[in-house]
């Protein structure tokens, strides 16, 4: 079976999609998997294995693929052929669905280098003090409004309210972070890709966007509470 | 009829038989084709373009009758005429008693499959076997449309169905003798039907309010690509549910008055048939009354009169439902309300104001209605057929599948690996070992929900990967989940040490297995012979009953005064000959007698004719001159005797 790695030397035609069976079949026709069983997604695209992806380029080969491969282009040819296009088009739809999200792309990156290990994040201090006011204003609101206080209650909620602004404009500080983590390691992903191995820039880029995600992962289960307590 | 068994030869293009498209409704459904200049056309039956989805069974158990005919039979024999297969396909016993209330038949769970049964006359059907009497009906008048067998069809399902729901669905094609090329969404082909002719760019939302479903697409159109963006909906919510609430308000008021209809079947479905016609007046009245016949509870006829406002507060909370979804829809493609640039309205339930109003609401701006909502999908389906087959059009659908799919991991909890939105065919290939030495299989048990616990996700199936016999933890099987273009799973699996792939049986929890299925087509091969006759002797009495009721209708009217008594006894004896005729139960001397009845008549249908257009000139609404009957069918001019 092919293993595909993050280094593999790949410089993807876009859209080509003739080139699509030798790179993503291996010599018996399977789908070539990397060693967690992922595909390999950039490459099912034909595209450049960088996370700096134009959308709307991106769309355009979704699309001309999609034209060409999808099942219903082959039901006049019997149900093999059928059967082989439902393999191809799910593998570009697969493709497709993981790589137009700048964050998904991210994860599913570092998945493939097998470096998506689920390593606890540890906020820093500042981040701390912000959770520790975000709980109390949730129990004081809580408890307001058990106790029918309304005006307490209303308070509470504007206290909330703040405290969730603050988390958001980190949640876009984190944002802008992971773009900068991406841009160093598309840079050591040209490096390796010229020297034809890994290099330590990609390690260290690697461990990079691991820590960026963590963060951005830690801030979105707290919105995720917010807005769950915002709607009580 | 005949029974053709899919495909043996599938050539290409030199093929002589039809492909339709099929939107098999709750309540209603319909087929379609397209014809040579492209364009997607109903095919319409004597009774008009709907076949209600209603099988009505003889004493014996035997197939008595589908669409308009059985309809007519609810009140008379609600124990053995079926409607609303629609809601329990892909269902276990249970669910579908919770879902359909009182039954006038019992429902039962066979040994060996947890597929529903029901019990008609002493013969048990499963759904798609009941569905299929449904699919036969469409494709037999398809068949005498086009003068040309029918092998193939596209059928439509709504989009939140499950996969038993559409692997139900594309077996009730097979045992009709239909090659099912591919199961659509419903809310995708009206999109299809609508895109024909509108923008070639741009986003469009589909709200479907059906008979016993709610759907809403959120579909990108690019070029004859149309992309869907994702879909929501609810398999328990339609029309049905408002007829089910007027009736329960109906039965409320009867039994403050005295009047207790409960373990009344036939009142009950009087009650029900009242409610749709009430409901149906509303959409263009603002009053509607309906005369409702409660013998032998209650002598004389009482007049129900509901006024729109009261029963727009009435179902008020059901249309608030399906705006739920419309949202969620909205969120999960990622769009504003106001992004939507199309809004496209399906189903006979977005006929009534309220609805039209709440969906103007919610999405800003009017929604389309040039296309008939009955109509729509299934002309979408006859397009996505044609495109199939013919090659003759760039345009592609490309669906989602409604639900996430998750396998069971310790603790009862779902792991998901496809999530739902996702584009299909879509795959996902998850990595097994085993826990315990020398284990030759890992148990899969494969759900679809949005739920975490399994106890709350829907089961599909339960899978049985092989492993060679090894120390545990040394296995590795990849197993590969496809959701094919018809949302319907197939699981495959590797063995990474050896490389060797095995398709693994997908043994359904809800539904029938292949074994099962061939079964039943063997049967209905077996049945092909008497079921033909039998169709040509339910043919010829259909339209030897609509004579009959039409020479009736006729003789009622003024006509009755131009004809001499013996004409009278002459039309009288055929009558009567026509009736001997059909309880021989066989179609040639119900034919012979009616070509007799129809001559008999000649005169009556001159004479009926003439005094029809003199009423006209006095009365421009001929119709009605027409029909002095009793019988508000009757006004419908194609039940008149003869006339042309």
């Amino acid at each position: 079976m092919t293993v595909l790695h993050d280094t593999a030397l790949q410089h993807g035609t876009p859209g080509a999609s003739a080139l699509l069976r030798p790179w993503v079949l291996d010599e018996h026709g399977q789908i070539a998997l990397d060693r967690s069983g992922t595909p390999d997604h950039f490459a099912v695209l034909g595209l450049p294995r960088r996370l700096g992806l134009d959308a709307q380029h991106l769309d355009i080969t979704f699309r001309s693929l999609v034209r060409e491969l999808h099942p219903d282009r082959f039901a006049r040819q019997g149900a093999a052929a059928v059967a082989q296009a439902q393999r191809h088009t799910s593998l570009v739809n697969d493709a497709y669905r993981t790589l137009r999200h700048f964050e998904k792309r991210v994860a599913y990156v570092l998945e493939f280098a097998g470096d998506l290990q689920e390593e606890r994040f540890h906020p820093p201090a500042e981040l701390l003090t912000q959770v520790f006011d975000l709980n109390e204003a949730i129990e004081a609101m809580q408890e307001a409004r058990g106790e029918g206080d309304a005006d307490g209650a209303g308070r509470a909620a504007q206290d909330l309210r703040h405290a969730a602004a603050a988390i958001r404009d980190l949640r876009a500080e984190v944002t802008a972070q992971m773009h900068a983590a991406a841009a160093r390691w598309d840079a050591a992903q040209d490096a390796a890709e010229r020297a034809g191995q890994e290099v330590p820039a990609l390690v260290h880029a690697r461990t990079e966007l691991r820590s960026v995600l963590g963060h951005a992962r830690y801030l979105d289960n707290l919105l995720t509470r917010l807005d769950h307590c915002a709607t009580l | 009829m005949r029974i053709h068994i899919a495909a043996s030869n599938p050539g290409p293009k030199t093929d002589t038989r039809a492909t339709v498209g099929i939107d098999l409704g709750t309540t209603n459904s319909l087929v379609a084709f397209v014809d040579e200049a492209g364009r997607p056309q109903i095919i319409s039956g004597p009774d008009g373009p709907l076949v209600p989805s209603v099988i009505a069974f003889g004493q014996d158990g035997e197939l008595d009758c589908v669409g308009c005919p059985a309809n007519a039979r609810l009140c008379e024999h609600p124990d053995r005429t079926i409607y609303s297969v629609k809601r329990m396909m892909g269902r276990g016993a249970e669910e579908v008693v919770a879902e359909l209330g009182m039954l006038p038949y019992s429902v039962h769970r066979s040994a060996g499959s947890s597929a529903v049964r029901i019990e008609v006359c002493g013969r048990r059907f499963t759904p798609p076997e009941l569905s299929a009497f449904v699919l036969r009906e469409l494709k037999q008048r398809a068949e005498v449309a086009l003068g040309k067998p029918v092998a193939r069809a596209v059928i439509t399902v709504p989009a939140y169905f499950n996969d038993a729901q559409r692997q139900a669905t594309k077996d009730a094609g097979r045992l009709a003798g239909l090659e099912v090329l591919r199961i659509v969404n419903e809310p995708t082909a009206a999109a299809l039907a609508y895109g024909l002719d509108k923008r070639p760019q741009g986003r469009i939302a589909v709200y479907d309010f059906g008979g016993g479903t709610f759907d809403v697409s959120i579909l990108q159109l690019h070029a004859g690509l149309t992309e869907v963006l994702s879909t929501g909906g609810d398999t328990h919510l339609g029309g049905d549910d408002i007829d089910q609430l007027l009736v329960q308000t109906m039965a409320g008021e009867l039994a403050a008055a005295g009047i207790d209809v409960r373990g009344h079947l036939d009142l009950v479905q009087r009650l029900r048939q009242a409610a749709i016609e009430l409901k149906i007046a509303l959409s263009t009245q603002e009053h509607a009354t309906y005369p409702l016949d409660l013998a032998p509870l209650h002598q004389g006829k009482l007049d129900f009169t509901v006024d729109r406002p009261t029963f727009e507060a009435l179902i008020a909370p059901i249309v608030e439902r399906t705006l739920v979804p419309c949202r969620q829809a909205l969120k999960d493609a990622g769009l504003q309300a106001g992004d939507i640039d199309e809004v496209v309205m399906v189903g006979g339930s977005t006929r009534i104001p309220l609805v039209r109003q709440r969906v103007q609401e919610l999405f800003g701006r009017a929604p389309h209605v040039e296309i008939d909502p009955d109509q729509v999908v299934a002309l979408g389906a006859a397009l996505q057929a044609d495109i199939m087959t013919t090659g003759r059009r760039d345009m592609l659908l490309l669906d989602v599948t409604p639900l996430s799919l998750g396998i069971e991991t310790v603790g009862g909890v779902v792991s998901k690996i496809i999530q739902r939105n996702s584009a299909i065919p879509a795959s996902a290939t998850e990595e097994f070992t085993t826990s315990v030495d020398n284990q030759t299989g890992v148990v899969l048990h494969v759900l679809q929900g949005e739920r975490e616990l399994v106890t709350d996700c829907r089961s599909l199936a339960r899978l049985l990967i092989p492993v060679a016999p090894m120390p545990a933890g040394l296995p590795r099987v990849a197993v590969t989940f496809l959701i094919d273009a018809n949302g319907i799973l197939h699981v495959t699996g590797r063995d990474i040490r050896s490389g060797t792939e095995k398709t693994i049986e997908v043994k359904p929890s809800y539904g029938l297995c292949d074994e099962e299925v061939v079964r039943m087509l063997t049967e209905a091969f077996d049945h092909a012979e008497t079921d033909i006759a039998r169709r040509q002797f339910i043919d010829a009495r259909s339209e030897a009953q609509q004579v009959i009721h039409a020479t009736e209708v006729a003789l009622a009217t003024s006509a009755r005064t131009l004809i001499d008594d013996d004409e009278l006894d002459d039309i009288k004896g055929e009558i009567a000959s026509v009736h001997a005729a059909i309880a021989t139960e066989h179609a040639e001397p119900v034919r012979a007698a009616l070509a007799r009845l129809n001559q008999a008549t000649l005169h009556l249908a001159e004479v009926a004719l003439a005094g029809a257009l003199q009423d006209a000139v006095q009365n421009p609404r001929i119709e009605e001159a027409l029909s002095h009957g009793p019988d508000p069918a009757a006004s419908k001019p194609h039940h008149g005797p003869r006339l042309s």
